[in-house]
């Protein structure tokens, strides 16, 4: 099976984690029906698993049987070349140790420049700098994300729900969006009370940042400027950010 | 160990190996065979005021020795010794005493405080994924008190917090879960690193909630999350978080679609601005119920943005609520703001 792997995705290791990753994915491609598998807006063709332990394994083919696996250590860059990984799209190392997900972060982005690395830790603070320094694009710390998601569903069920049904719930059209100003929009040298967006598309502006900027400033006062290549973000339904997206695209007639 | 009682100390140790030290050195000169063990044996004797009588200055003088001289070095060397000895001890146990003491009037002065508390949270077990609970409790102004046996782990948190309210003692017995203060807090959180006590203190909890008729939530973490969260929701959790299998969805949206995450995201994490995304329900008492948005002048007066609203606090939200939207007891206000202002709505919505 090796060789033929293209855009693929590579999971090391089959932990709690790889687990709920397989489900989402698995999830996916039961939603697309033998269409192509499209999330966000990546095509996935196949994943497959690296995972030393042949009684895991077994445990996990009896759930998917079709499931493509790698018998062996994703520490072992022979290991990761059969896994076609210098094709790969991505790659998520979520074994147990924290110093093989390191190497493995390495060995990836030598091994392909272009792939993209999602990677796990206990310990933001020290491994989370070293996995970025090696290369991950992103690092996900169960502890941090855990903690933040209790404390939400006992001090704020609703914000849980509300946000819930925004970026996941396929069926509300709620989204929040970043648009940026084009140069020669009718809105540049408007202020946003002049510029009346939420009175003209039902929006609401949650924040801005300028050209300049390195943050976002947060819920930004009635007289701020609309100027070219600021960033507006917005919530709302999809309709109505079409709709800012439109006039922010507008433009003055010269 | 304060500085003042450690120099003390260090005072009260240096005169006794000085006591030591002059009369080893003055019986090994006055007295006639003597060896350096014998006189630190005959100060050591005459200090602890044993005296046996093997060895004496009177005994061991020699015949051209000033017997005045002896003796009174040997006055000395007792009044002296004795002084310095007893110092040390009164050293100690002033050391001992007063460290017991104040933990004893910090340990009061803390449960007065936990008593006192009033919609709190409480923590139980003081894990890694705890320590991001209360940093996030901390952060949105939340008061909670943690439960947890090890003392090396409290003092290492307390290194963390400020203000920390704590209780040192194993969560799964009932009185500990009492003195956090059970009737008055809005919810529990179960995050022990064994799974099993975890289900028990679950069960404990709701089996007190059905008895007692407290309000209070009950949430719990788990790890293995197709094996525990039928369990630990069958024994009563409200609401059950594995932190493994989140961050399992949260890694695909990370590979997938990083943009749709990545706002939020940076808006919660930012520290410098602290925008948060929180709720208020409002209450029977409050100013704002029975107006519209616009009467409230709530984006005016506290510089929020209300994103949402869900009337009763049941069934769909009301998104990008207009002005005249009007606002009645029992709404949830979904609203986005810096962490003050979030306060400040929280006050108003509470009433009276």
């Amino acid at each position: 099976m090796e060789g033929e792997f293209q855009d693929h995705i590579i999971i090391c290791g089959l932990g709690e984690t790889s687990m709920q990753i397989i489900e989402e994915l698995e999830s996916h491609r039961e939603k697309s029906a033998g269409q192509d598998t499209i999330i966000g807006e990546v095509r996935l063709r196949e994943y497959l698993v690296i995972e030393s332990s042949k009684d895991v394994i077994d445990k996990a083919v009896a759930k998917w049987p079709d499931l493509f696996y790698i018998a062996g250590d994703a520490t072992d860059d022979d290991v990761l070349e059969r896994a076609s990984i210098a094709n790969a799209y991505g790659i998520f190392p979520v074994l147990p140790s924290e110093k093989d997900n390191l190497y493995i972060t390495v060995a990836a982005r030598q091994l392909n420049p272009r792939i993209r690395i999602v990677a796990r830790t206990a310990d933001v603070v020290n491994i989370g700098k070293k996995l970025f320094k090696g290369g991950a694009n992103s690092v996900i710390s169960p502890n941090s994300i855990g903690g933040l998601r209790l404390v939400s569903e006992i001090a704020r069920p609703h914000v849980t729900d509300f946000l819930d049904e925004m970026l996941r719930d396929k069926n509300t059209r709620l989204r929040i969006a970043e648009i940026a100003v084009e140069r020669h929009s009718i809105l540049c040298g408007l202020t946003l009370r002049e510029a009346c967006l939420p009175e003209k598309c039902g929006l609401l502006i949650i924040a801005m940042k300028k050209r300049d900027d390195r943050f976002y400033r947060y819920n930004p006062l009635a007289s701020a400027r609309i100027e070219p290549d600021d960033i507006i973000v917005a919530l709302g339904y999809t309709e109505q950010i079409f709709q800012l997206t439109k006039l922010v695209k507008e433009q003055a007639r010269v | 160990m304060n500085s003042v009682i450690r120099k003390k100390i260090t005072k009260a140790l240096a005169l006794i190996l000085l006591v030591f030290a002059v009369g080893t050195t003055g019986f090994y000169v006055l007295l006639d065979g003597l060896t350096v063990i014998d006189s630190l044996y005959l100060t050591v004797v005459t200090l602890a005021t044993v005296g046996y009588g093997d060895f004496t200055p009177h005994l061991n003088m020699p015949p051209e020795g000033n017997p005045y001289l002896i003796k009174f070095f040997a006055i000395f060397i007792i009044l002296f010794g004795m002084s310095a000895l007893l110092y040390g001890i009164g050293v100690m146990t002033e050391y001992i005493v007063s460290g017991e003491l104040l933990g004893e009037r910090r340990r009061k002065r803390m449960q007065k405080l936990i008593a006192s508390l009033r919609n709190h949270y409480i923590i139980c077990g003081a894990g890694e994924t705890s320590f991001y609970m209360m940093q996030e409790l901390e952060k949105t102004e939340r008061p909670f008190v943690v439960i947890e046996k090890s003392e090396e782990r409290i003092q290492q948190i307390l290194n963390q917090f400020d203000e920390l309210l704590y209780l040192q003692g194993d969560a799964t017995h009932d009185e500990i879960l009492e003195q956090a203060g059970l009737e008055h807090a809005t919810g529990v959180i179960a995050s022990l690193s064994d799974e099993k006590d975890n289900l028990f203190v679950v069960m404990s909890l709701s089996q007190k909630k059905r008895e007692s008729g407290f309000p209070f939530r009950i949430a719990a973490k788990i790890t293995h999350f197709e094996k525990m969260a039928p369990k630990i929701k069958s024994a009563g959790a409200d609401c059950v978080v594995s932190p493994e299998h989140i961050s399992g969805r949260r890694m695909i949206s990370e590979m997938f679609r990083p943009s749709v995450t990545t706002f939020l995201d940076r808006m919660l994490k930012d520290d410098r601005a602290v925008m948060r995304v929180e709720e208020v329900t409002v209450s029977p008492d409050s100013s704002l119920s029975g107006k519209s948005l616009r009467e409230t002048r709530i984006s005016k007066r506290a510089g929020l943005l209300i994103a949402a609203i869900r009337k009763g606090g049941k069934g769909e939200f009301i998104h990008n609520p207009t002005a005249e939207q009007v606002i009645e007891e029992g709404d949830v206000l979904i609203a986005m703001g810096a962490m003050a202002h979030i306060v400040a709505l929280r006050k108003l919505t509470r009433g009276r």
